[in-house]
């Protein structure tokens, strides 16, 4: 496939997610409703040209509803995909460049998280310490943590012993020099489009963990917790389920085709 | 006298795998005069590597000593790198010895900036002065470790290694990887930088190689020295028959 | 063959301490105080002297080292504690439903060979066709639907709309959604790594030379390609199983299944640690005796494996 197609390719779906952005972040301000106000005479109504994607039982807006929740859904994947990320290739890089007892540790660790289902992990450390969003990060981060760890390890560990690590060791450079001029620019790339390449399922997680109830608290309209809630309408107002799974899937789909066109264009070079 | 710079003692190395351990380096002894090249020979695996690595300070031995400017050398802790600051090390293979995402001038100022508190211009005047040396020129300041072929690397490495003027550089079969042309300007290089006063552990499989550049000849078998004296004793009267194979296998 | 076995035995008897390590150190950290949560569950009066001497009683004011031991040594006689809320055994609880689990699990598994394996096959085989790239759009939609979504849509339509089955399910019937679901859900990812497997071994040198030979595309297939993606596959397979004991907590809630991920997730709304804490080992130690049991199995399948693992 030639240059400018993949950075076409790159540059239309990079749009598309800064257009979701500006919806999420910026498009709370110029709502038509209030997303949180309710007003029961309006309750069940289908779509229309009043409330586009209709009414749900309360008789909120839910178009509205969905542009302010997708700030939670966004914002919290992308807090969680950082500090896993983070954590896990600092630990990472700590095993896989230094070895010996701490390699053993670290990757000790990391086989007795990876015992666990991670979703079982998940809803365990969530509904122990408590419905919220602050947990609900948290469990996310002690599952997805491992991917990077392990990834940020081999990486390390392929290059550890290229010459150009231990030139660089004899010239003088400590510890720091070496982990931000050498390391660093080497295992960067493959993190990042990891990290983008996860974000989708990370979305996903943060749902199911809020559709159970354990992340987002009400009355926040995040998509999971409300096609929970409107779980017992379903009948009536089954649009309520369909939209919000909607914008799940628009936003998730959008991460995934992005972090392929960049992997393409990573990978093409 | 001559002054000895590197001296080795009884150096041992073991590597424990499994469910056996290889004697990589078995009680090696041997000494390095100034303004002198000591040529390692031995066939792939016999130890010559490690050896090198040791005195690098890459890996910790399991016994013995190495004596550098009449120190000692510790190993994996923070005064190793300190002791190490005139030593000097260039690699078999010339493509992972060059930071790959860092320009040529900002790899060489690497060599330097550890140490000295030098100006942009002096880094600059004397990485040019260093490539021009090599037979390459001021237009490979900017270019990348990708863009150049194994010959160019390798030369740009070795000037990287002179940027401070080493007491001692230790070529680790530096030439395997290079066609013959650029093998031979490189000997020569190293003939001047000897002349210079510069101490060489020259590490090879190939005897051909050693016969102009190296004073004295230590061979190698399985991890210990079986015969080693200068350069002329041993190529014209080996007296181990391994060492008489390596010689007609080279010559 | 036997040493081996004993290694990854004392391997696994490792890890199972760290799990209990973890589950019982999530419990210790949970914001919620057990003798207080006990008082106001059985109805009485909470104040500083039956506090504290119901904390003496659940054995809290000891060093949290030999809770956990004393919890460790009645894991190993079967005693997981008691639930908050029915006062019944943890260890009963899940015992009862975990049948349950396994069945929907078992059946999910079948399920999901049977579609995705023939799908993958013929898009491997027919690649780039019209089939192919159908396929490949459904995959990538299944894929960024979450679980639950697909379940609520399963539910509607099946259920709500063509009542080919009933909401609540009653018996055995009520498997079919839900291990339906399951299986739709992560067909998805399977269809694609089938397919990429297939094709991966489809470039190898000796395919060339089967077809220079003579060999049908057909014969090759099927009795050389397959044959050898055979035990990467069961390896794929065995790992779905972690996704689907994590996706049951969502599927069986829906579906109102009893088994332990509803218990789970029920638990959870009624913070009743102990049951939680007794999911998470449970789930663990099933995870990791159904890796072990597939390695074994690997190992017998495929030769190429045995060997590798006799030489080290």
């Amino acid at each position: 496939m030639s240059k400018s197609k993949i950075n076409k390719k790159l540059g239309f779906r990079l749009g598309f997610l800064i257009a979701l952005f500006f919806l999420f972040f910026i498009g709370p301000f110029f709502l038509p409703h209030e997303p949180f106000e309710t007003n029961i005479s309006q309750a069940f109504l289908p779509p229309s040209s009043q409330h586009i994607f209709g009414t749900d039982n309360l008789g909120r807006c839910i178009f509205c509803r969905i542009i302010a929740g997708g700030k939670i859904s966004v914002f919290t994947s992308l807090a969680v995909m950082t500090l896993s990320s983070v954590i896990g290739s600092i630990l990472g890089i700590i095993a896989g460049y230094y070895g010996g007892i701490w390699d053993k540790i670290i990757s000790d660790i990391i086989t007795v998280f990876q015992a666990f289902p991670s979703f079982v992990l998940a809803i365990a450390i969530a509904g122990i310490l408590g419905q919220s969003i602050k947990n609900a990060i948290i469990a996310l981060c002690a599952v997805y943590w491992i991917t990077y760890a392990k990834l940020s390890r081999s990486l390390v560990q392929q290059i550890r012993s290229d010459n150009y690590i231990k030139a660089a060791w004899l010239c003088g450079a400590p510890p720091t020099s070496i982990f931000f001029k050498y390391i660093l620019p080497s295992i960067i790339g493959s993190l990042f489009i990891t990290v983008v390449l996860d974000i989708g399922s990370v979305i996903l997680s943060m749902a199911g963990l809020s559709f159970l109830g354990l992340g987002a608290v009400r009355p926040t309209a995040e998509w999971g917790a409300v096609i929970s809630e409107s779980r017992n309408f379903m009948q009536q107002a089954p649009w309520i389920i369909g939209f919000n799974g909607l914008a799940l899937f628009l936003v998730v789909i959008g991460f995934n085709l992005f972090g392929e066109a960049m992997d393409e264009k990573i990978n093409c070079k | 006298m001559e002054k000895t710079i590197l001296s080795v003692k009884n150096l041992s190395k073991t590597f424990n795998q499994r469910n056996h351990s290889v004697d990589a380096v078995n009680d090696i002894s041997f000494d390095l005069y100034k303004g002198q090249c000591l040529a390692l020979v031995g066939e792939s695996g016999c130890g010559k590597s490690t050896i090198a690595s040791i005195i690098a300070g890459f890996t910790a031995p399991s016994g013995g000593c190495v004596m550098y400017h009449n120190t000692q050398l510790s190993f994996q802790n923070k005064s190793a790198q300190q002791q190490r600051s005139t030593m000097q090390m260039i690699f078999q293979n010339p493509l992972s010895s060059l930071a790959p995402r860092m320009s040529v001038l900002e790899n060489m100022k690497e060599a330097v900036i550890y140490h000295e508190k030098w100006s942009n211009e002096k880094i600059e005047s004397e990485a040019i002065r260093h490539l021009v040396r090599m037979g390459l020129s001021e237009k490979y300041l900017n270019r990348y470790p990708h863009q150049l072929s194994g010959g160019e690397c390798q030369r740009i490495a070795i000037a990287k290694a002179l940027m401070r003027q080493p007491d001692l550089l230790i070529c680790d079969e530096i030439t395997s990887n290079l066609d013959v042309c650029v093998q031979a300007e490189i000997i020569r290089y190293l003939i001047e930088l000897k002349q210079s006063g510069i101490s060489i552990l020259f590490i090879t499989h190939d005897l051909s190689l050693t016969g102009q550049l190296c004073d004295y000849i230590a061979v190698m078998k399985n991890g210990k020295i079986i015969e080693s004296n200068r350069t002329e004793e041993i190529l014209n009267h080996p007296k181990k028959e391994y060492t008489q194979t390596l010689i007609k296998a080279a010559f | 063959m036997l040493k081996q076995i004993s290694k990854k035995v004392i391997h696994a008897a490792f890890l199972l301490l760290g799990i209990t390590l973890v589950s019982f150190t999530l419990s210790y950290l949970s914001p919620g105080d057990p003798a207080q949560i006990q008082l106001s569950q059985s109805g009485m009066r909470v104040n500083p002297e039956t506090l504290a001497r119901m904390q003496t009683e659940l054995g809290l004011d000891r060093p949290m080292l030999v809770q956990y031991l004393s919890w460790l040594k009645g894991i190993l006689t079967g005693n997981m504690g008691f639930s908050y809320k029915s006062k019944k055994s943890v260890a009963l609880l899940l015992s009862s439903a975990l049948p349950n689990t396994l069945l929907l699990t078992i059946f999910s598994l079948l399920l999901m060979i049977i579609i995705s394996t023939p799908i993958g096959v013929i898009c491997a085989y027919k690649k780039e066709g019209i089939f192919d790239h159908i396929i490949r759009v459904l995959t990538y939609l299944f894929s960024s639907l979450p679980s639950f979504f697909i379940s609520l849509v399963m539910l509607y339509i099946f259920a709500l709309q063509l009542h080919w089955v009933p909401v609540l399910p009653s018996g055995l019937s009520g498997i079919i959604l839900p291990a339906l679901t399951m299986s739709l859900c992560l067909s998805a990812w399977y269809i694609r790594q089938i397919r990429s497997m297939i094709l991966k071994e489809m470039e190898k040198k000796y395919v060339i030379g089967l077809t220079a030979k003579g060999f049908s595309d057909h014969t090759i297939l099927f009795q050389h390609v397959l044959k050898n993606c055979m035990a990467p596959l069961i390896t794929l397979f065995s790992m779905s199983f972690g996704s689907m004991l994590g996706g049951s907590a969502i599927i069986e809630s829906i579906f109102v299944w009893n088994g332990v991920g509803k218990l789970a997730v029920d638990s959870i709304s009624a913070r009743d640690y102990p049951v939680i804490q007794g999911y998470v080992v449970w789930m663990a130690i099933l995870f990791l005796l159904i890796n072990f049991s597939v390695e074994i199995l690997c190992q017998i399948i495929d030769p190429r494996i045995r060997r590798e693992g006799l030489a080290k």
